[in-house]
């Protein structure tokens, strides 16, 4: 299995580019479960399973080969679901003019979940 | 062997307990879940005073079972491996994942399938850490939405169709230096090809030319030198007087190198 995707490899970096989409086929769904798993959102995971798909394609040449090509992807889908998780984060945002809850303690709404 | 005969013994005791109850008291259920661990008060089951003494054997009877089952099951024995095996239930649970990937030495495999066969709290780990893995790879787990992979694909296609015209096509970079070069290459063609002297804009510089001297001229003294210029030359100082051409060299004035040079002087007559 790892002989074949490391020929796939070689020959996508050889300038066949078609055959991207063989070497990804296996991990389509490993990857966007991985994605979902972190976002909780399957619009999210969609849109970011993709971008890491394409991530993976134009980055292909940094590959090392040191670890198996599915870790290494799966990698490439975590940061990205960090990277859309960060940035939803920053998008949330507080009314200041709410009423706080329960007695008028104020909790952090990051630390309540803890 | 004597572990296994107290059980027996106690279990008689339960099973006797149990038929002397009126029906409807004993729930087995409830016997399980009730037992909270208090060495105090070993059993509770409110609301049936006359039965006292017949409730108190079965929760004795339950109590102990169920510290012998402990024992068998993990605490026990977790000793016993660590003795015979030298391997600890710590030691398994870092190991699983590589035990499930068969991805461990052959001596320490050995180690953690003889575990198992003792550990009934690991073979539990081990069976739970299985069943999260056969529904991770479950295709109908975390499935993604329909019509993903034609949508990945699509996306996927349109990025590499992208690049194949990049390829062909010249990039902007490269077609902004070659605008550039052409910019740069068209005035310094004309400034090298052409007859006409490269000036540049406000400055007309006169330089010599071969069309001769008539008329006026501008005639100029700086410092007692007497020159006549063309009068825009730019090394015409001061308020200059316009002569004839024939008249200002009868003056004593000479040509002045730069408008001048070796342009020739019409003299009239």
């Amino acid at each position: 299995m790892r002989a074949a995707e490391q020929v796939l490899i070689s020959r996508i970096l050889a300038g066949e580019k078609d055959l991207f989409l063989e070497l990804i086929r296996p991990y389509q769904r490993t990857v966007y479960a991985t994605v979902i798993s972190m976002l909780g959102s399957k619009e999210d995971a969609e849109d970011v399973t993709q971008d890491a798909l394409l991530k993976a394609l134009a980055r292909l040449h940094q590959f090392r080969r040191e670890s198996a090509f599915g870790t290494w992807l799966i990698q490439i889908a975590i940061n990205e679901a960090r990277m859309r998780r960060r940035k939803l984060r920053h998008g949330i945002m507080f009314s200041l003019t709410s009423e706080p809850d329960g007695d008028g303690a104020y909790i952090p709404k990051d630390f309540a979940k803890l | 062997m004597a572990t296994a005969h107290i059980s027996q013994k106690i279990s008689q005791s339960f099973d006797f307990a149990r038929r002397a109850l009126p029906a409807g008291i004993y729930s087995p259920r409830r016997e399980r879940t009730e037992y909270r661990g208090d060495r105090q008060h070993p059993g509770n089951f409110a609301g049936s005073s006359e039965v006292a003494p017949a409730t108190r054997a079965i929760n004795v009877a339950g109590y102990v079972v169920a510290r012998i089952a402990k024992r068998r099951s993990c605490g026990f024995s977790v000793q016993r491996g660590m003795e015979a095996m030298g391997i600890t239930c710590e030691e398994v649970w870092r190991d699983i994942s590589d035990y499930i990937d068969d991805e461990l030495a052959p001596k320490q495999r050995v180690a953690l399938d003889e575990h198992f066969a003792e550990c009934r709290h690991c073979t539990a780990v081990l069976e739970g850490t299985c069943n999260v893995i056969r529904l991770y790879r479950d295709e109908r787990t975390l499935a993604p939405p329909e019509g993903f992979r034609d949508r990945l694909e699509g996306r996927i296609n349109q990025q590499l169709n992208q690049e194949s015209e990049e390829k062909t096509r010249p990039s902007r970079r490269a077609v902004l230096a070659w605008a550039l070069s052409v910019a740069a290459a068209v005035p310094l063609g004309f400034a090298l090809f052409s007859r006409k002297p490269f000036t540049l804009p406000g400055f007309h510089h006169q330089g010599p030319v071969d069309s001769p001297v008539t008329g006026l001229v501008a005639v100029s003294e700086d410092n007692g030198d007497k020159f006549f210029h063309i009068p825009s030359c730019h090394y015409l100082h001061g308020k200059p007087k316009f002569l004839p051409v024939e008249e200002a060299i009868r003056e004593g004035y000479s040509p002045c190198a730069v408008c001048i040079g070796k342009r020739k002087i019409e003299k009239k007559g």
